[in-house]
């Protein structure tokens, strides 16, 4: 009798959990905003001794932002410098297409932005493994200045002041976008 | 011409695409474990949602018409105008995900957007 209880139970306690399971699916699926990145969920392999410091955590933090505002414009400007190159899509015919393809691929400039993107993206994506988005964004805010510099100096391109306004304007707006603490949850 | 066009795709498939991604990647779960072996089984049951592969080619799209608008303009504009993805990201994130955005984000994105506004007129 005890055991046919405690059985019942059970496959009752089964069925609930598939039920809510079931019912909680639709609503799991729904995506109802970016979560702030947590910081505590990676496993410890993750976790270096300076970071469990907040000076640590800090230099790691600007470190990998340096990285980052680098790497980021300087993979801009290279495929810039590269795509000058192949020449201008203005006048692209779509029967040169492959063409122009195999140009893009063959180029050393390309590939070296490609490199330095994926820099970019690698420094990004640990940098968010500890810190939040919303620190991190405004942060990267500087590229858009950094870019235009290097355009400036490296690639010889003229600017207006105008359009300096115009890039002085999008970074206070990617900056005002988001701009936090580095950590606003709570470490696991 | 070209350029406005290019700088669309850039925009709309590079927002379309990481909303895509982003919608995937909650279908695949929380990533907690980065040992290599999880990590490749991770992208393995990524791959296996629809959403995935569709992100990926906007994002690829996006890259190219990147790369087109580079060979037509300057560096130092072609990137300061594709802060607008910003701007696409928050009304996605508002029209097609529920999400709710901040007036302070609102603000920052009423910033962006003069911004490029002055960039694309400094360029006349």
């Amino acid at each position: 009798m005890r055991s046919q209880e405690l059985c019942e139970t059970r496959t009752y306690d089964h069925e609930d959990r598939s039920q809510t399971l079931a019912n909680a699916r639709p609503a799991e699926l729904r995506f109802h905003g970016f979560r702030p990145m947590r910081s505590g969920g990676y496993p410890l392999v993750w976790r270096l001794p300076c970071m469990t410091s907040s000076a640590g955590l800090h230099f790691k933090t600007y470190c990998m932002i340096l990285i980052m505002v680098v790497f980021g414009p300087l993979g801009n400007v290279l495929l810039g410098k590269g795509m000058k190159n192949v020449g201008s899509a203005a006048i692209w015919a779509p029967s040169e297409l492959p063409h122009i393809f195999v140009r893009i691929f063959t180029s050393g400039y390309i590939w070296l932005g490609v490199a330095s993107l994926l820099t970019f993206f690698v420094a990004y994506m640990l940098i968010l493994s500890w810190a939040d988005f919303s620190y991190v964004q405004p942060a990267s805010s500087v590229a858009y200045l950094v870019v235009a510099l290097l355009g400036y100096f490296y690639l010889h391109e003229k600017i207006a002041p105008l359009h300096w306004a115009g890039i002085g304007v999008i970074c206070l707006g990617v900056f005002v976008v988001g701009n936090t603490p580095p950590r606003t949850t709570e470490a696991r | 011409m070209r350029e406005a066009l290019f700088l669309f795709i850039v925009v709309a498939a590079g927002t379309g695409g990481e909303l895509c991604v982003t919608r995937a990647m909650k279908h695949v779960g929380e990533v907690t474990d980065f040992r290599p072996l999880e990590v490749v089984r991770v992208i393995l049951r990524a791959m296996k949602v629809p959403w995935m592969w569709l992100g990926v080619s906007m994002m690829g799209l996006a890259f190219f018409s990147l790369l087109a608008m580079l060979s037509i303009e300057n560096v130092s504009f072609v990137v300061p105008v594709t802060a607008l993805s910003y701007a696409a990201g928050a009304l996605g994130g508002v029209v097609f995900l529920g999400e709710r955005v901040s007036s302070r984000r609102w603000v920052g994105v009423l910033l962006v957007c003069i911004g490029v506004t002055l960039v694309w007129l400094g360029k006349r």
